[in-house]
């Protein structure tokens, strides 16, 4: 196969002060001390693909964890100068990084702007004291809009802030009032999750132990619906499923992900995926820091995905965007019938989800897969 | 030589026992035990229940210096099979009453019982489980002297599972079962008490030779049947088969004969010889009819065929299973099998899904009912669907069996309530030993089909024991429900119910029905309906979100492989119109109180 080459970049950050309730990432928590050999590692990696692997100047590079704001700030600047001298990194490129309110500081920001990161994805989750409680977040509402506002006042021009919703106990005012304080802060763009019991999370054994219910599916579209309506009121389009921003603020990282381009994920756990256009192969790094750290070559598996099955991935992905895609050939009969049913619609011979395709895009993904 | 059976409830220990003799006459090595000989098939041992009846041949020095062959007849312990417990009976002649220490006598033993009292066996009564903390061996003991007028002393006391009593029960089949008598001169007549088949042997017949010998290489002749077969091989198991010269009368064994088809080899049918064979058959044989219906639906209606076969080879081996095409509006093309009770439905149903890897709908069992049309005649219906228009009816009559019912008389008022519930007439109440009653209640075998057992046993704190069987159909005021999903009405959920419980049984059908379909991404009306006219309406409300929340680099994988198994879930529904219904809905009439 004639591979396209990589012009997305994912670098994982693993460590965290401490694993919330809900999450299931691949995040630990009292391993700080690893953080100098892990980023010796990832220099390794990147340095073994660089050669590897075709690369083009680099559109985007995101540096997401874990929480990569908890690496000292010497040691993050090492690192993006590192990227800088090993990759071509456009002059308009995105430049990401995921960072904890708690961790986000003066001297840190001034390290990450220095080293050219130019969008902050705030990890801010919620304002309400009890939510954050809930989800087990050892952050409050006053650290979240303060790093923001010393984020901004330094000059970091895209902020994005995450906010999770249908967290249980939560009532739809309480998911009203954090929306408008988030959007309060003025940031660039949101996203909006659904809290998700996943398998093996503290969460997950709460509900089973009948101690934290389940938001009932109905409350659940009706936090989804609020969100619709305060968002698209105060200018933020829903690009994707989750996602919402300002015009031309959208993420243009995680569009590579659901357009189906290629990406380089370098640390530990990481995905890459890259394809000819045609099939596609994905592959993943060995989980766990310690062991990505040994290991000669990081990579543990990968999954090859025949034609069928990359066009089938790229209509579940590429239907998770407002913008949609135009239509792989094969799948006339599953769209016409997605079509059909309302969940989506053609526009100039592409293919987009409608508002109920968004928001059952399940049945979307189920259909064609 | 001694032919002797265990007559048991479930549970009271009886393949436990089966192995302690076994293994104290050394017919099998402690090392080669697989716990629980006799119970040779999976879904037996896991159930605890016996399914097949098997003999095995033990070697016995007795303390009288002498050796004993003694024949263990295994007998299968649910009410589904009581005809081939009276066959294993008559191929005996003596029987082992094992009865819990704990428990007392239950109503299944107490009717196999009086079978084999009417069979004229002798009876030798053990009380098993003595190890119990909860045992009661004295009062237990004296319940069995006082329903079987066997002294007291004579009642052996044993613990199966820790070997006590073992030799005493093998010294007092030696002493008290008379050897078997019958003429090996006499024209050949052999009782056919089980038979299974085997893929490359054919059908074991396993037969009780009554008068005669049966010898490898003649031919010999089914005389109920009429079927004509040449013998392969004769032997007993002990356990391995063991092929010998012949066959004589008085002896158990088994005998193969390059038979293709268990029906060739009805259970209770007499082997008699191809030429100047005996007269007159043994008593007792009757074919087995099945009393209880549903539809089995391949999930993928691309599987038919091999449901087909599959139930061929189950048929192989079971001749009391029926079966024939079907055609469902709403599940398509299937077969309609007839069972001989809800056990023996379960376990075919279990084994087509397990040993064939089928995936089955399975419709709501039901019974068989006689229609009188008002233009004359009579048709007999084992589907609701196929009743036909009220218009055209001029009565319906349903099943009735006799029920007996034993339980400690603490819960004599909930058991009544119960059967009075399932529209019972009571008959006789008697009281027992041990303060329990036995109760007989007259009672449509429609009526106990549907979640009965459970019922029993959860209002009587497990006490409670059953047994029925047949005495005919009555005239009943009968009426077809019908479930309407979305407007349209789906054969496969119709069911026949007593006019006084329609109504009830429509509203709690739709209840549950709404818990069991999944959204869909539409709103759907459920509906029962009777004659046309709606009793009942419940909605199942669309579903509105139904999304992952996140999907980037690192997740696609995984909720790519999330989604796919959640379609295979899919699949596994049966779509009617553009509905998904899951297969337990098909079920759902079963568990509505």
């Amino acid at each position: 196969m004639t591979q396209k080459a990589f012009r997305n970049l994912y670098l994982h950050i693993p460590f965290c002060k401490h694993k919330c309730g809900y999450c299931d990432f691949n995040a630990y928590a009292g391993m700080d001390r690893l953080m100098p050999d892990y980023v010796a590692a990832l220099e390794r990696e990147l340095a073994t693909a660089r050669e590897r692997f075709p690369f083009e100047p680099l559109d985007t590079v995101y540096l997401g964890g874990g929480t990569p704001s908890l690496l000292p700030a010497d040691l993050m600047k090492r690192l993006l100068s590192y990227i800088r001298s090993t990759f071509d990194v456009a002059a308009d490129a995105e430049v990401t990084l995921e960072a904890n309110p708690a961790s986000t500081d003066e001297t840190k920001l001034a390290a990450w702007l220095d080293g050219g990161v130019n969008r902050l994805s705030l990890g801010v989750q919620g304002f309400d004291g009890r939510a954050l409680a809930v989800l087990e977040r050892r952050t409050d509402a006053a650290q979240a809009t303060s790093a923001f506002r010393l984020a901004r006042s330094m000059g970091m021009r895209n902020i994005s802030i995450d906010l999770i919703y249908a967290v249980p106990f939560q009532s739809l005012e309480s998911w009203l009032e954090t929306l408008r304080r988030g959007l309060a802060l003025e940031p660039d763009h949101v996203s909006t999750y659904c809290l998700t019991f996943e398998e093996g999370t503290l969460l997950w054994r709460r509900r089973a132990e009948g101690r934290v219910p389940e938001v009932d599916p109905d409350l659940q579209w009706d936090h989804l619906d609020a969100a619709c309506i305060e968002l698209e009121g105060a200018g933020y389009r829903r690009y994707e499923v989750s996602n919402w921003s300002r015009p031309g603020f959208e993420s243009r990282h995680n569009q590579a992900y659901w357009g189906c381009r290629p990406v380089y994920g370098a640390g530990a756990g990481a995905h890459s995926y890259a394809t000819d256009g045609v099939a596609a192969r994905r592959w993943w790094n060995v989980a766990r820091p310690r062991e990505y750290i040994a290991a000669p070559n990081p990579m543990a598996d990968g999954e090859d995905l025949p034609a069928r099955k990359t066009a089938a991935e790229s209509l579940m992905l590429g239907l998770r965007t407002a913008d949609g895609m135009a239509p792989p050939a094969g799948f006339d009969p599953e769209l016409a019938e997605l079509a059909a049913a309302g969940l989506i619609a053609r526009v100039d011979g592409r293919i987009a989800p409608t508002r109920r395709g968004m928001d059952l895009h399940n049945q979307i993904a189920l259909a064609v897969l | 030589m001694r032919n002797f059976c265990i007559i048991a409830h479930i549970d009271h220990g009886k393949s436990t026992l089966a192995d302690r003799l076994l293994e104290y006459t050394g017919s099998i090595s402690q090392r080669d035990m697989q716990a629980q000989v006799l119970d040779s098939m999976d879904l037996e041992r896991e159930r605890g229940i016996t399914i097949k009846l098997q003999a095995v041949r033990m070697t016995y020095p007795a303390k009288d210096g002498k050796t004993y062959e003694l024949n263990l007849i295994d007998t299968p312990g649910h009410v589904d099979f009581a005809y081939e417990v009276s066959r294993s009976l008559a191929a005996c002649e003596g029987a082992l009453l094992v009865v819990d220490a704990a428990q007392g006598i239950e109503a299944q033993t107490l009717a196999n019982l009086y079978q084999a009292v009417e069979a004229g066996l002798t009876l030798i009564p053990v009380v098993n489980k003595i190890d119990l903390d909860a045992a009661q061996p004295e009062m237990v003991a004296e319940e069995i002297s006082d329903v079987t007028g066997i002294p007291r002393d004579q009642v052996i006391f044993a613990s199966a599972k820790q070997g006590i009593g073992t030799e005493e029960i093998l010294e007092a089949v030696v002493a008290r079962v008379p050897p078997p008598h019958g003429d090996p001169t006499k024209p050949l007549r052999a009782l056919i008490f089980d038979s299974h088949y085997d893929t490359y042997r054919g059908v074991i017949t396993y037969v009780r030779v009554v008068d005669g010998e049966i010898i490898p290489g003649t031919k010999i002749r089914m005389m109920n049947t009429g079927s004509v077969h040449e013998v392969d091989e004769v032997g007993w198991f002990a356990p391995r088969p063991r092929p010998a010269e012949k066959l004589t009368a008085g002896e158990v064994g088994y005998v193969t004969a390059a038979i293709k088809n268990v029906v060739d080899a009805r259970v209770g049918d007499t082997i008699t010889t191809a030429e100047t064979g005996a007269a007159t058959p043994l008593p007792g044989y009757r074919q087995v009819k099945p009393m209880v219906f549903a539809g089995l639906f391949p999930t993928d209606s691309e599987k038919f065929g091999d449901l087909k076969e599959a139930l061929e080879k189950l048929q192989l081996n079971d001749g009391a299973l029926s079966f024939e095409p079907e055609n469902s509006a709403a599940l398509g093309f299937g077969f309609r099998c007839g069972f001989l009770g809800l056990l023996h439905l379960e376990i075919v149903q279990e084994r087509l899904e397990r040993e064939f890897e089928l995936d089955l709908i399975t419709t709501a069992p039901t019974v068989e009912y006689e229609v009188t049309l008002k233009r004359g005649g009579v048709i007999t219906i084992d589907n609701p669907a196929m009743l036909p228009d009220p218009t055209m009816i001029e009565s319906i009559s349903e099943p009735y069996v006799k029920l007996s019912i034993i339980v400690p008389s603490a819960y004599v008022g909930p058991m009544m309530e119960l059967c009075q519930e399932r529209r019972g007439a009571f008959k006789h109440l008697e009281h027992r030993p041990g303060d329990r009653v036995v109760l007989e209640y007259e009672i449509p075998l429609g009526e106990i089909i549907h979640d009965f057992y459970d019922q029993l046993k959860s209002r009587s704190k497990g006490y409670a024991s059953m047994d029925y069987e047949m005495i005919g159909f009555r005239e009943g005021d009968l009426v077809k429900l019908d479930v309407l999903v979305a407007g349209e009405p789906v054969d496969a959920l119709s069911l026949i119910a007593h006019r006084s419980k329609a109504q009830i049984q429509g509203r709690k059908l739709v209840e549950k029905l709404k818990t069991i379909i999944p959204r869909q991404m539409f709103m759907v009306p459920l509906q029962a309906a009777i004659g046309g006219k709606v009793i009942a309406r419940e909605s199942i409300p669309a579903m509105r979100k139904d999304v992952l929340a996140k999907c980037y680099g690192g997740d696609i994988t995984r909720k790519r492989k999330l989604l796919e198994k959640q379609k295979e879930g899919k699949k596994r529904m049966k779509r009617v119109g553009s509905i998904e219904i899951p297969q337990e809905a098909f079920m759902a009439v079963l568990k509505l109180d």
